[in-house]
């Protein structure tokens, strides 16, 4: 029975995540339709309903069944449950305000909707579980947000293209599934352009912009600059334009300091964010024209800028070569345009790190798919070899995109860093912790507890190594997963003062004697 | 004490409202009178082809067929107090009436719990004779001229319902009253 139950578990585990994608993705999708009306029964309820019945059957056999019902808050949806149902009865049978059907259709509706908390909430048995469910809601969500900005710019036919275009695209998935704050944001940012070029309404679109900002200030912030050098460019209504952009942002803003009072008011916090944005690596003496000069110098050896410049060049090929195309089109270019320079000078600057670029390479595919429409319009004069050549060019971009995620991407698949941090949560949490060369982990660890360095392109050991304290600083625990990173001195010290705690794979964790 | 007395009141609401649901009113359409000098329709989907509607033709307008059919509705039913009257769109005659009804004016009386009546109007003339729409017309009846057609559609509910619900209503007011006792209680 418990190998039953472990198996109905991992199935309602995969039943969850499949509605997480289905429902959003594909929305009251009609399956059956009731006569007499124009509701159906949708495939996301047939789909529900299956799941419901494993989940009565695991809650049954696993025995969990009788803390589920003496659950305080599953006996108030009971509740909203029985009165919706009497509700339901009267109206069918006394007020005879709705069909028997429909009443017991929009009821089931209610009770499948309000179930997914008591639902997801039992199928959540571990963090990675939940870190997996938030990752692919996050992915969904902007998926749908992305469709959405399409529809309202392009056809339907060039938005799905657009869509397969990202969705094939590897560094998608790999900022993705990290929940970190790239997509979030550029959901929010899609919004606020929706908001901002077809809604006319740019308190809204500041309230996105804002969030954005908020969900990664360091690849959302320019477009700030870019939509207001927009207002400029329109020429109209540039002081009123700007001003509710400025205070539909400030909305998040506030809440932001509300929520967060001590860090709002810490003046350190703020020093940080202006050397982020002036020079975030001056500490290890890198200085700005260094790096952009050693990123210049690379720029001729990274496949992933090469393959965006070319398609950057075909846009810029398509607006010259039609200028209706450019003119029609002309907000998006110009945000895109501006946020892109704004965006290229501050990878340039860093230590290229290409998720600054994310946002960017978008762009380019959102403008890309017309773009190559109106270059093989202008190679070819009959439109059906045009067409046939830019479909083929999209279906190869596609397929190699595809090909390489699931090959060469090289998306880091592992559970250990999961595995480590609820280990640290669960028998450290009141400890410090140092992080040598572990940047997923360290990200998860809180700020005040934390001593971390880095080593990447070549540089060694950005920040201070927590090896390198004195000995009644050192951190509670230290966590690596290569002792290639340590000096022979660290080593010594790691002898002498921690002792192998527990090895999470190939991650060690030392605790302090 | 304030417990028990809160608990008395609350019985004793249950009980008048059972009271209420029990108090016998009209059955059918057919407990309702016709409009004075009107000639009742025999035309398809006035009869017998939806339950509980009948349709007359006459020459009375809103101003006389609301109150006219508010007072019957209130004698034929021994609620020392009237129906509530209720406004709706025309357009909602298609759902409440029955599908393809014309209408200038619909609106409900309702005795909440128990039942309603629906009446709608159709007047395509005013009373000057000036059509209200485009195409607007008086209606040809056996040789006569007449203004206005009144269409009647009566929900009456069946006693073991009306037990039913008022069962329901106890089982949700005992249900809330002990989650909020459990929730006031922390």
């Amino acid at each position: 029975m418990p190998k039953l139950t472990t198996i109905l578990e991992n199935v309602l585990f995969w039943a969850g995540v499949s509605l997480v994608l289905f429902i959003p993705l594909f929305m009251k999708f009609p399956l059956i339709k009731i006569g007499g009306s124009f509701v159906s029964v949708r495939t996301e309820d047939v789909l529900i309903l299956l799941t419901y019945l494993v989940w009565a059957g695991y809650l049954v056999l696993s025995g969990d069944i009788k803390s589920f019902l003496k659950d305080k808050l599953n006996q108030a949806f009971f509740a909203f449950f029985l009165i919706g149902a009497i509700s339901a009865f009267s109206g069918a049978f006394l007020t005879h305000t709705i069909s028997v059907n429909l009443g017991i259709l929009h009821l089931a509706r209610r009770i499948e909707i309000v179930l997914f908390l008591p639902f997801f909430a039992s199928i959540v048995k571990t963090n990675r579980r939940a870190y997996v469910l938030l990752g692919t809601l996050s992915i969904v969500i902007f998926l749908a947000c992305f469709f959405y900005f399409l529809k309202k710019t392009w056809d339907t036919r060039t938005a799905l293209i657009i869509l397969l275009l990202v969705a094939s695209f590897p560094s998608f998935y790999a900022n993705g599934r990290s929940v970190m704050g790239e997509i979030p944001g550029l959901a929010f940012i899609l919004l606020a352009l929706v908001w901002s070029f077809y809604k006319k309404n740019d308190f809204i679109a500041g309230v996105f912009l804002g969030l954005a900002v908020v969900s990664k200030p360091s690849v959302y912030a320019f477009f700030v600059p870019a939509l207001v050098l927009l207002f400029f460019l329109e020429k109209e209504k540039f002081f009123r334009k700007t001003i509710q952009l400025g205070l539909g942002a400030f909305v998040p803003f506030l809440f932001w300091a509300a929520v967060y009072p001590e860090v709002f008011s810490s003046f350190s916090v703020w020093q940080n964010l202006k050397s982020h944005f002036i020079n975030p690596y001056a500490a290890e003496a890198f200085t700005v024209i260094g790096n952009i000069q050693n990123n210049l110098a690379s720029f001729l050896y990274s496949p992933t800028l090469i393959y965006f410049s070319l398609f950057a060049a075909v846009i810029a090929l398509a607006g010259f070569l039609n200028r209706d195309f450019y003119k029609e089109n002309r907000a998006v270019f110009a945000v895109f345009g501006f946020y892109s320079l704004f965006q290229l000078f501050f990878f340039l600057k860093s230590l290229g790190y290409f998720r600054y670029l994310i946002a960017v390479q978008v762009f380019i595919f959102i403008l890309l798919v017309p773009s190559v429409g109106i270059v093989m319009e202008r190679l070819f004069s009959q439109r059906k070899y045009a067409d046939a050549l830019a479909a083929s060019f999209f279906a190869l971009i596609i397929l190699f995109q595809t090909a390489y995620l699931f090959t060469k991407a090289d998306l880091f698949y592992s559970s250990e860093i999961q595995e480590t941090f609820d280990y640290i949560q669960e028998n450290f949490s009141e400890s410090s912790v140092g992080v040598i060369n572990l940047p997923p982990l360290a990200s998860l660890v809180l700020a005040d507890k934390k001593f971390q360095t880095i080593s990447t392109y070549g540089l060694r050991d950005l920040g201070a190594n927590p090896l390198s304290f004195e000995r009644e600083k050192l951190p509670g625990i230290i966590v690596f997963d290569d002792s290639g990173f340590l000096t022979e001195e660290q080593k010594i010290k790691l002898a002498e003062f921690y002792g192998l705690n527990k090895a999470v794979g190939g991650i060690m964790i030392y605790e302090k004697r | 004490m304030a417990k028990r007395a809160f608990k008395t009141v609350l019985i004793i609401l249950s009980f008048l409202l059972l009271v209420y649901m029990f108090l016998p009113g009209p059955d059918s359409i057919t407990d309702f009178p016709a409009l004075p000098d009107s000639i009742k329709s025999s035309l398809e989907g006035d009869t017998i082809q939806v339950p509980n509607v009948s349709a007359y033709f006459s020459n009375n307008y809103r101003d006389f067929v609301i109150p006219y059919y508010y007072d019957s509705y209130k004698e034929g039913t021994i609620v020392p107090f009237g129906p509530l009257r209720l406004n709706y769109p025309p357009e909602f005659a298609f759902t409440a009436i029955k599908d393809q009804t014309h209408s200038t004016y619909l609106e409900e009386f309702v005795y909440p719990l128990k039942d309603s009546l629906f009446i709608n109007g159709l007047e395509p003339v005013e009373k000057d004779g000036t059509p209200r729409y485009v195409g607007g017309g008086r209606f040809e009846m056996d040789g006569r001229f007449i203004d206005t057609k009144v269409t009647l559609r009566f929900y009456p509910s069946t006693l073991p319902v009306r037990v039913a619900v008022w069962l329901g209503i106890n089982l949700s007011v005992i249900v809330l009253f002990i989650m909020s006792k459990r929730i006031l209680s922390k």
